[in-house]
């Protein structure tokens, strides 16, 4: 006998008929669990419908409770309780004010340190180092305040 | 194919026990013969063959008809069930310690001498296989299984089974002639 007929006697094998008469009997003796319908597959899947969108719908409510801009308009901007926009501003023209002062100092200290020069180098012609020192500041305060304090406060203030 | 399979398929996927008994029958004893080559004692066979059947029955209300006969999905069950069993019984006493006597099926008292022994030799020899050679053995050349059904049952293209199911038979030749020598 060839390999492949033995092969084939094999599919004369059969289980013992006592145990397949116990396993038939108790196998159909358990109660699957129940098949699922289309109805009921329908209304789960409306109800997790449901449980995300009420899930999304409180998460993002909570988010604008804790950030504190909770509104009725749509259309004003979100704003921060935690930060005043006032404040922030004022803080800001501060800022400014300063930077334009330090600027107008710089300007002064510069008209007078050209003049020390002016007057340093020409000290032998007094005429001509007076009317240089003259004309070198006068050029220089033009030169540097293009923009006066007031102009400069008055600018900020507005 | 059981006839009127479709309608007492249906039938047991809406928990009909008198719809699950006929296929039961019907498909038994191959799952049953499946189960007993891949692992040689009947007393497992019969165990596991009982396992996949009871699950199959759980699970009927899962069962969804995608074109493949019922066949492939117990077969697939009874892979699972096998596998699971081997990884729980991995410490087994060896083949070569048990009593021949031991693996003899009730159904082969019928076979000559001669036949039983023939047979017994090539189970061995199946049993020393890798698990996929010995499911395409049994689904191609004892249960003749079409070849796109045996595809679907080892999760497999045809072209790897048709490859698979000769190397296959070439290793159980081999370990045939192993034996005699």
């Amino acid at each position: 006998m060839n390999l492949f007929q033995i092969l084939k006697q094999f599919k004369n094998i059969e289980p013992d008929p006592a145990f397949k008469e116990t396993s038939r009997r108790a196998i159909l003796a358990y109660r699957p669990v129940a098949p699922t319908t289309h109805l009921w597959s329908a209304q789960r899947t409306l109800w997790r419908i449901i449980e995300t969108g009420a899930a999304v719908a409180l998460t993002g409510f909570f988010v604008l409770l804790i950030t504190g801009a909770f509104s009725g308009s749509r259309f004003v901007p979100v704003q921060y309780s935690a930060v005043d926009p006032q404040s922030l501003h004022a803080e800001a023209q501060a800022i400014d004010i300063q930077i334009q002062l330090a600027n107008v100092t710089y300007a002064e200290s510069a008209v007078e340190s050209t003049v020390q020069t002016a007057g340093g180098k020409l000290l032998g012609n007094p005429k001509k180092a007076s009317s240089t020192a003259l004309s070198a500041a006068r050029g220089t305060t033009e030169a540097t305040s293009t923009i006066t304090i007031d102009q400069a406060l008055q600018g900020l203030s507005q | 194919m059981l006839d009127g399979e479709q309608k007492l398929i249906k039938d047991a996927v809406q928990g009909k026990s008198s719809a699950f008994g006929p296929l039961y029958d019907h498909y038994q004893p191959m799952i049953y013969r499946f189960v007993f080559v891949k692992v040689g004692r009947r007393e497992d066979a019969e165990d596991i063959t009982h396992q996949v059947f009871l699950a199959a029955w759980q699970n009927i209300g899962s069962y969804k008809h995608r074109g493949h006969p019922f066949s492939s999905w117990l077969y697939q069950i009874a892979r699972n069930q096998v596998v699971d069993h081997y990884r729980a019984k991995k410490s087994e006493v060896s083949l070569e310690k048990m009593d021949p006597e031991y693996f003899v099926a009730p159904a082969t008292a019928h076979f000559d001498l001669s036949t039983k022994l023939e047979m017994e030799k090539v189970r061995v020899a199946i049993a020393g296989l890798k698990p996929d050679y010995q499911d395409v053995i049994v689904l191609r050349f004892i249960e003749d299984l079409p070849l796109k059904e045996a595809a679907h049952v080892l999760e497999k293209s045809e072209g790897a089974v048709k490859l698979m199911q000769h190397r296959a038979i070439k290793e159980l030749q081999r370990m045939l002639e192993q034996q005699k020598n």
